[in-house]
C-alpha cells in the first residue's frame, strides 16, 4: 500500500473587509442586528498561502501521525470499505468524533471533523480520504492558538491519498 | 525555647519539599485543557437523521452511522410545510479543491426522514432556503 500524505493547512490573514466574505445567511443575521458570525474572520484569513510545517512547529507532522496511527482511523477505513461494498455513493463523508482520543493528542483538541472520501473505479481502484474542518483556537496558550493570533487560520485539512491498492471489497461495489 | 527551636528546624527541613509542591501546583494550574477547544455536539432529528456540529463553523447532516446525507456544510433547516416526514436542508457544498474559491451558493435538498434518502430541489431565487431556520437554532 502506498500512502502519500499532505497534512493540515494553515492560511494567513489578508482581507479588506469582513462583509466581503459573508454568505447570504451571515449577511441576514447581521442585518437583524445579531452578533457577527464567528467564522467570518476565518474566511477572511483564508485567502493567503499556508505556512510550512516548520512554521507550525511540527504540529502538522504530529497530527498526521497521530491520526494515521489511531484506532478510530482504522475503524473508519474498514467501515467505509463495507459501505462501498454495500453500494453506497462513491463520493461522500463520514463524521469523525475524536472524543475517545488521548487527552494530550491534537485530535482531542479538534473535537471532530468530516472524513471525506472519493472512490475511483480505476483501473486500479483507488480510495482518496481527506479530513478537513475549520476550527477556532482563540483561547490563549494553545500552540495553534498562538499561530492563529499571528493571523494564521487552522483549517485542519489532513489529506490522505491512498493510491494503487487492490481495494477488493470496494471493487465489488456497483 | 527548646520547643521553638525544634519547630524551626522541622520547618527548615521541609521547606525545599514545600517549594517543589508549590511549583508543581503552579505548573498544573497553567496547563491547558485541550478538551475546551472545539467541542463537538450532535442533535438527533430522528434516529436515522442526525445533525453534527464538529466546529464553530461546520454542521453536517448524517445517518445513524455518521455517513453524510448531503455533501456540504448545513446552514438552514426546517420541515416541509405541513409535513413532518420530510426535512428541507440548505447547505454549502464542500469544496474539494485546495484553492479558496469564491463564495459558495446554497443548495437545497429534501430528506425523507424514514429512509434518510436525499433528493436535490431547485431553489434559484433562494426563497426555499430563506424560509428555513438557521441551523444555530437547533443547538
Amino acid at each position: 500500500m502506498k500512502q502519500s500524505v499532505h497534512c493540515c493547512r494553515l492560511t494567513r490573514m489578508a482581507y479588506g473587509g469582513p462583509e466581503e466574505f459573508m454568505d447570504a445567511t451571515e449577511r441576514e443575521l447581521m442585518s437583524k442586528g445579531g452578533a457577527l458570525p464567528t467564522d467570518m474572520f476565518k474566511k477572511a484569513r483564508a485567502k493567503d498561502q499556508s505556512p510550512t510545517n516548520q512554521e507550525s512547529g511540527g504540529l502538522q507532522d504530529r497530527l498526521q501521525s497521530e491520526l494515521l496511527d489511531s484506532e478510530l482511523y482504522k475503524e473508519k477505513w474498514d467501515f467505509l470499505l463495507k459501505r462501498l461494498k454495500e453500494g453506497t455513493s462513491y463520493k461522500g463523508f463520514l463524521n469523525v468524533d475524536f472524543h475517545d482520543a488521548g487527552e494530550n493528542s491534537l485530535g482531542y483538541a479538534i473535537g471532530g471533523g468530516q472524513l471525506r472520501y472519493q472512490y475511483k473505479k480505476g483501473p486500479p481502484p483507488t480510495l482518496e480520504l481527506r479530513l478537513k474542518d475549520t476550527y477556532d483556537f482563540t483561547k490563549k496558550g494553545h500552540a495553534w492558538g498562538r499561530l492563529q493570533d499571528k493571523g494564521y487560520l487552522v483549517t485542519y485539512g489532513v489529506n490522505v491519498f491512498i493510491e494503487k491498492i487492490p481495494c477488493p471489497e470496494a471493487a465489488a461495489a456497483k | 525555647m527548646m520547643r521553638m527551636d525544634l519547630r524551626f528546624i522541622n520547618y527548615c527541613r521541609h521547606a525545599p519539599f514545600m517549594g517543589i509542591v508549590i511549583v508543581l501546583l503552579l505548573t498544573g494550574c497553567n496547563r491547558i485543557s485541550l478538551k475546551d477547544f472545539n467541542v463537538s455536539d450532535k442533535k438527533e432529528i430522528t434516529k436515522n437523521v442526525v445533525l453534527h456540529r464538529t466546529s464553530g463553523s461546520d454542521v453536517t447532516l448524517t445517518d445513524a452511522d455518521g455517513v453524510g446525507l448531503v455533501y456540504g456544510n448545513v446552514k438552514r433547516i426546517g420541515f416541509e410545510a405541513d409535513r413532518k416526514d420530510y426535512l428541507l436542508v440548505a447547505f454549502e457544498p464542500f469544496s474539494d479543491s485546495s484553492a479558496n474559491s469564491t463564495l459558495p451558493t446554497l443548495e437545497v435538498s429534501r430528506i425523507e426522514l424514514s429512509s434518510g434518502k436525499a433528493a436535490s430541489i431547485s431553489d434559484r431565487d433562494g426563497s426555499i432556503a430563506k424560509s428555513l431556520q438557521t441551523v444555530d437554532s437547533f443547538f
